[in-house]
């Protein structure tokens, strides 16, 4: 399972801002083939900025382990994390960079969203392997993305209405015994990732939308965001999710509730990566946390929010125990712009959203 | 002290006052009297510059404070005038010396003046006691003097006042007119006072201007108005008064001899035989049981009584005519009793019928 | 004069005039003022026959909301400020405390309550032995009753001093010619509140038109669309592409133009609310209706209500915050109880920056909002000020018709174009929130002013004074209750607001807003909760300062001169 490093957008852009790389001012300019050296150069150049401010989605408590470890090898730099949602991200990102005031360093960005951020340039092409010696499996984007971290997305159920033995199959849900107790998230994240190809693990979109539109006939419950619906499920309003992540159900079932994932495949994955925004404040600081998020030194940090390296020798810790059982990961196109019609057909066929 | 020349206003379609012209001398209290809806309290705050008025001028003392021509339009606060509103406008939220202090605070007084003048409005209405008192604690005729003091304490020299007895009961509305009259002589102000009740006019004022829809009927010195009005409708409005339609058949000398239902009485005044003239009296203006020998003695049935306290109202009735006078209780006549009476001929007032062509 | 109409033109104009832009030249690919203006974005919001069906929906929430909302609003204010139902202290309190709680928690306290499989008020009925009735929120009707009932405390805050300035004299000639307290109030009191009714009629429908939480809950639920969810599926396309700015400030520009519409229906009905002076020039004394027997019976009706409107959600958000994860009220369930949530939001490190954002944030705004607002009713009342006073009170009444959403964004933009350092800053969330309430602020002012009985300004003319000083000395004391209400209304609401924070916070400008933003997103549900809890706690507090400055007060009364 390997991943496309298609880039979209004009071929002509991509060589411009390449080019436009060269005539960035980088104080470790490939001084040395040296990774090591050059990410201790790089280091200096961070501390010399002192600041570096990191867009991300994820829990406060989580972003702030990664900080805490990240100062500790590479002290002198203060990190700020802005936690916002990355729709929001995406919007903000074009409208500051439209006006001319960047205010963010480095982002975590779901592919979803990537689509305008690489269109209109809002980030800079790096030579993650040659100059820091990165593993090329994570360089995507030609540079301009680095890294991608998974997050499932299987069946989830509430475990004291019903138990993992009672669904083997996604076509089980489409029985008159779970009329009503389906509940489906009205974007349909999972589904559209679930319209991949078959090459690509996936079901292909006709065979999505047609069980789309059989689970409606079973009268699902539909709510919007992947919190509300492990809150519904976890409070008993619904016997199964659809559209909720394994590691929020983790949440609710380390306190106590009755929730639990199954292991039923196929299972969509959405795929996050690590971009470094143009025009940013605090560029070298930027590289250092990318290059550094993508090494081993943040490996276990990451992995406590179920976040794992994917590329298909690793996948998040929730994605192995899932493939340990023999369930298929389906990860999230890399190529965007099928991402973009695969999520607006699988939201017209839930219908929620107009 | 006021001259109003032309003023017009209008609300919309509708004119509320007409070409009004008024002149108020100084030091006087000119009375605006009508019935309701006559346009006298829209000329009253024409005169605060409380209204604009459409067209005409507004001149106090040797101010021009308005004029539709010239589009001057002077501001309330700018008039120098002191106001009295029917419902007093006492601020709720003050205290009954914050009420009193509040003109001379727009004026900027030092402080000591001010504590000074307060004091002294305030003793001037017989509120010292309650300088302190929150305004909304007070009783209506409180609030009235407090509404007073305010008015006067920044000394101007006319104060307007908008039926400001009306809300009192009869007596204290009895008492304050006195008091009115005896600050206003204090202070030597011009008061321009807007009431419809007549006997309030009469007590108070100088001059009346009598309203009616609008525009000025008549103007003059209460005891002339009230005796000698120039117009049927003052004599009606200012008192109780008797007419009597009748049919004058000689001339005799300076008088004219008037045939009516109760008989034949004599007027000062040159008419033509024949004429149609209404006659007009005041109760007060029979004689009873006049000497023998005087000219025109009439006589007539008593059909009502009714006992007054101080008097008696009696009702004469012959036909379908009717006339009132007023009694000395002592004199108690019964229905159906026939009293004779006298007009002198120098009182009875003669209005011809409106000219039908 | 011109000072304030240059603040409005910045604060009220310059965002408009962002949309018209935004209108213009942006869509799904393009942000704003990226590509040559056309009509496109107005062919497609409204000429899209779909956008005037959803328009219809629209009408009909608000109208049903805003009928439940102010119903109850008027009846709690009635009650509370015009007779002597016991307890009035509490019930103040009381009605008034659903407003600290964010509006998508009490959506979701509500689907947790009525939902047809496990919502409580259902299991609690199937407990006690009925057969399970199946009682869902997920209609029309369902969305008008929460959206309602969330209303009642904002109703009431933006009514009750006009309640409590009312001339009782009216009432009592009512009971006197021969009509129960009820019917005085149906036939006497509520007439003559009808310009400050209206007035919060209007806003209220205005604010049920743009609300998205309950219609994004509910409503997305129930396949049930109306304008505010088609607007916030345009600024928030879940499908990865750009935000369709175009389409959603055509939208908004076509709510500008009914809010506009409205605004002409109630300057008809403000000329006839001359007549309805309830501060009068005599002897100003509040007194209350005497009830008698009644008392109790009304007290038992308001605390019937208080049932849905806050002790429901109230006892649902607490129970929620003691919870890891909701279970059914039961002793069983009462060994899970946990602090949890309580020690984390409590324990959060950089909270104490936060409040002090949201405290200046809020603060500000209400100050700037309550100052913008007393200044516009001042000019628009009574102030010779000719064409311009109107004109200036509509300008203000405007933004109240733009979505949050699409507000935040045209701020945004609007400062990122204009660079004066505030972009990124606290100070632009406040000056985007003074915005938003200065609405809702000067509707409520005006209708406060318009009953204070013009001689009392005109006595003070003749005094001497010009209009400010008259302004400022007399009709502001006597509109002190309105004033505090606006002030606390806009200081919870500033608090509350999510949408604009959420667009214009940065990370040295996070605040509580943003805060229940992240708990709320990230499944948080227990610290959601323990926060809205000890929100609405201190809110409480708020609300029983006046009870305490009252203590104070009688002290320097009679010194006021």
């Amino acid at each position: 399972m390997t991943m496309p490093n298609a880039v979209p957008g004009p071929t002509t852009s991509r060589r411009a801002l390449l080019g436009g790389l060269a005539a960035t001012a980088l104080p470790a300019r490939l001084a040395h083939a040296d990774p090591a050296a050059n990410i201790a150069a790089l280091h200096r150049a961070a501390q010399a900025e002192g600041k570096l401010v990191y867009w991300s989605p994820e829990e406060v408590p989580i972003a702030r382990a990664m900080i805490a470890r990240f100062t500790a090898t590479y002290p002198g730099i203060e990190v700020t994390q802005f936690r916002i949602e990355p729709a929001s991200a995406a919007h903000r990102m074009l409208a500051e960079h439209r006006a001319g005031q960047v205010n963010v360093d480095v982002f975590n960005m779901p592919l979803l969203f990537m689509q305008p951020i690489l269109e209109q340039q809002l980030v800079v092409p790096v030579d993650w392997v040659g100059l820091y010696g990165a593993d090329p499996e994570l360089v995507m984007y030609d540079g301009r993305a680095i890294c991608g971290w998974d997050l499932e997305m299987p069946l989830c159920i509430n475990t004291d209405l019903t138990s993992r033995e009672a669904i083997t199959a996604w076509e089980d849900l489409l029985a008159p015994a779970w009329r009503g107790r389906v509940l489906l998230e009205a974007r349909g994240l999972p589904l559209a990732i679930l319209m991949r190809e078959p090459r690509d693990g996936g079901w292909g979109e006709a065979r999505v939308l047609d069980y789309i539109a059989r689970l409606k006939a079973n009268d699902p419950v539909v709510l919007l965001g992947g919190s509300p619906a492990a809150e519904a499920l976890a409070s008993g309003r619904v016997a199964v999710a659809i559209g909720t992540y394994s590691s929020k159900i983790d949440l609710y079932r380390r306190a106590g509730g009755p929730v639990d994932w199954l292991t039923v495949g196929p299972i969509p994955s959405i795929v996050y990566v690590m971009c470094v925004s143009s025009g940013c404040a605090h560029p070298n600081a930027a590289r250092l946390w990318a290059q550094w998020t993508a090494g081993p030194g943040a490996k276990d940090v990451f992995e406590t929010a179920n976040f794992g390296l994917v590329h298909g020798r690793a996948l998040s810790p929730n994605g192995q125990k899932m493939r340990a059982a023999g369930a298929r990961i389906v990860l999230e196109d890399s190529d965007v712009a099928a991402n973009q019609r695969r999520l607006s057909l699988a939201a017209a066929a839930i219908g929620a959203l107009k | 002290m006021i001259t109003i020349s032309g003023l017009t206003k209008r609300f919309g379609s509708e004119t509320i006052l007409r070409d009004i012209e008024m002149n108020a001398p100084a030091d006087s209290i000119l009375t605006l009297l009508g019935p309701s809806g006559s346009g006298k309290s829209t000329l009253l705050r024409c005169v605060a510059g409380l209204e604009t008025p459409d067209a005409g001028e507004i001149r106090l003392g040797d101010e021009l404070v308005f004029s539709a021509r010239r589009r001057i339009d002077l501001p309330p606060d700018r008039r120098k005038l002191g106001m009295v509103f029917q419902s007093y406008a006492v601020w709720p939220h003050m205290s009954v010396a914050g009420n009193v202090a509040y003109p001379l605070h727009s004026q900027h007084r030092p402080h000591a003046e001010i504590t000074r003048r307060v004091g002294a409005a305030l003793r001037q209405v017989g509120l010292d006691a309650l300088a302190g008192r929150g305004a909304s604690d007070l009783s209506g005729g409180q609030q009235q003097r407090v509404a007073l003091a305010r008015a006067i304490v920044g000394e101007p020299a006319l104060l307007l006042l908008d039926e400001p007895l009306s809300n009192l009961d009869a007596r204290l509305r009895a008492q304050m007119r006195i008091e009115l009259a005896g600050l206003r002589r204090a202070l030597g102000l011009t008061m321009l006072y807007v009431t419809h009740d007549q006997e309030e006019a009469l007590a108070l004022a100088h001059q009346i201007v009598l309203m009616r829809d609008g525009r000025v009927i008549e103007t003059g010195a209460p005891a002339q108005m009230y005796e000698r009005p120039r117009h049927r409708f003052t004599a009606e409005f200012l008192g109780l008064a008797n007419f009597l339609p009748g049919r004058v058949v000689e001339q005799r000398e300076a008088n004219a001899v008037i045939d009516t239902a109760f008989g034949r009485f004599r007027a000062r005044t040159a008419l033509g035989e024949g004429t149609l003239p209404e006659l007009f009296f005041r109760p007060h203006q029979m004689i009873l049981d006049p000497p023998d020998g005087t000219a025109q003695i009439c006589e007539a049935v008593v059909s009502d009584v009714v006992f007054l306290g101080e008097m008696l109202d009696v009702t004469l009735r012959q036909g379908d005519q009717a006339l009132r006078l007023r009694l000395h209780p002592a004199r108690r006549p019964e229905p159906g009793q026939r009293l004779r009476f006298a007009v002198p001929p120098e009182q009875a007032i003669i209005f011809l019928p409106p000219q039908t062509p | 004069m011109w000072l304030l109409g240059a603040l409005l033109a910045w604060l009220v104009a310059a965002p408009i005039g962002m949309l018209v832009l935004a209108a213009l030249t942006a869509d799904a690919t393009h942000m704003p003022a990226s590509r040559a203006p056309g009509l496109g974005a107005f062919a497609r919001a409204w000429l899209d026959p779909a956008t005037w069906g959803v328009m219809g929906t629209s009408l009909q929430f608000a109208a049903g909301s805003c009928a439940l909302g102010l119903a109850i609003a008027a009846l709690f204010a009635w009650a509370i400020e015009r007779t002597d139902v016991p307890g009035r202290r509490l019930l103040f309190i009381a009605i008034l405390a659903p407003m600290a709680i964010p509006g998508m928690i009490y959506a979701t306290a509500w689907t947790q309550l009525l939902n047809s499989s496990n919502g409580l008020l259902n299991v609690a009925v199937t407990r006690i032995g009925f057969p399970q009735p199946r009682i869902g929120l997920l209609s029309l009707g369902g969305m008008i009753l929460v959206q309602g009932l969330a209303l009642a405390s904002h109703a009431y805050l933006l009514i009750a001093a006009a309640f409590a300035a009312i001339d009782p004299s009216w009432e009592e000639q009512s009971r006197i010619a021969g009509r129960g307290a009820a019917g005085s109030l149906w036939r006497i009191t509520l007439p003559l509140l009808r310009p400050a009714l209206l007035a919060a009629a209007i806003y209220f429908f205005l604010v049920c038109i743009e609300t998205f939480d309950v219609p994004g809950m509910i409503g997305l639920s129930a396949h049930i669309e109306v304008l505010s969810t088609r607007i916030y599926w345009a600024t928030h396309p879940e499908s990865g592409q750009l935000p369709d700015y175009g389409v959603a400030s055509a939208l908004a520009l076509l709510l500008l133009l009914i809010a506009l519409g409205l605004m002409r229906l109630h300057r008809g009905e403000a000329g006839r609310a001359r007549r309805f002076v309830t501060i009068t020039a005599r002897g100003y004394r509040p007194r209350r209706v005497r009830l008698g027997r009644w008392r109790w019976p009304l007290l038992g009706l308001l605390c019937a209500i208080l049932v849905p409107v806050a002790v429901l959600p109230l006892f649902m958000l607490v129970w929620r915050s003691l919870l890891r994860f909701y279970v059914f009220p039961s002793t069983a369930a009462l060994n899970r109880l946990t602090w949890f949530g309580y020690r984390s939001v409590l324990g959060e490190p950089g909270s104490l920056h936060m409040l002090a954002n949201t405290a200046l944030v809020a603060g500000s705004a209400a100050v700037a909002t309550v100052g913008l607002a007393a200044a516009i009713a001042f000019v628009s009342v009574r102030a010779r000020s000719g064409v311009a006073g109107p004109w200036l009170r509509r300008g203000a009444l405007l933004p109240q018709a733009i979505p949050s959403v699409v507000l935040g964004f045209a701020v945004m933009m609007l400062y990122l174009m204009l660079p004066i350092g505030i972009y990124g800053t606290i100070w632009i969330i406040a000056l985007a929130l003074t915005t938003k309430y200065l609405a809702g602020s000067a509707a409520s002012l005006i209708a406060a002013q318009m009953q204070i009985a013009p001689e009392l300004w005109e006595a003070s003319a003749l005094s001497g004074a010009g209009a400010w000083r008259t302004w400022r000395l007399i009709v502001a004391p006597l509109l002190a209750p309105a004033f505090a209400n606006v002030a606390l209304w806009v200081l919870i609401h500033a608090i509350r607001e999510l949408a604009i924070a959420i667009m214009l916070y940065s990370p040295a400008s996070s605040v509580v807003a943003t805060q229940v933003w992240a708990l709320w997103e990230g499944g948080q549900m227990t610290e959601l909760c323990a926060l809205g809890v000890l929100a609405t706690a201190l809110l409480v507090c708020l609300l029983s300062l006046p009870a305490l400055v009252r203590l104070v007060r009688p002290a320097r009364r009679g010194s006021a001169a």
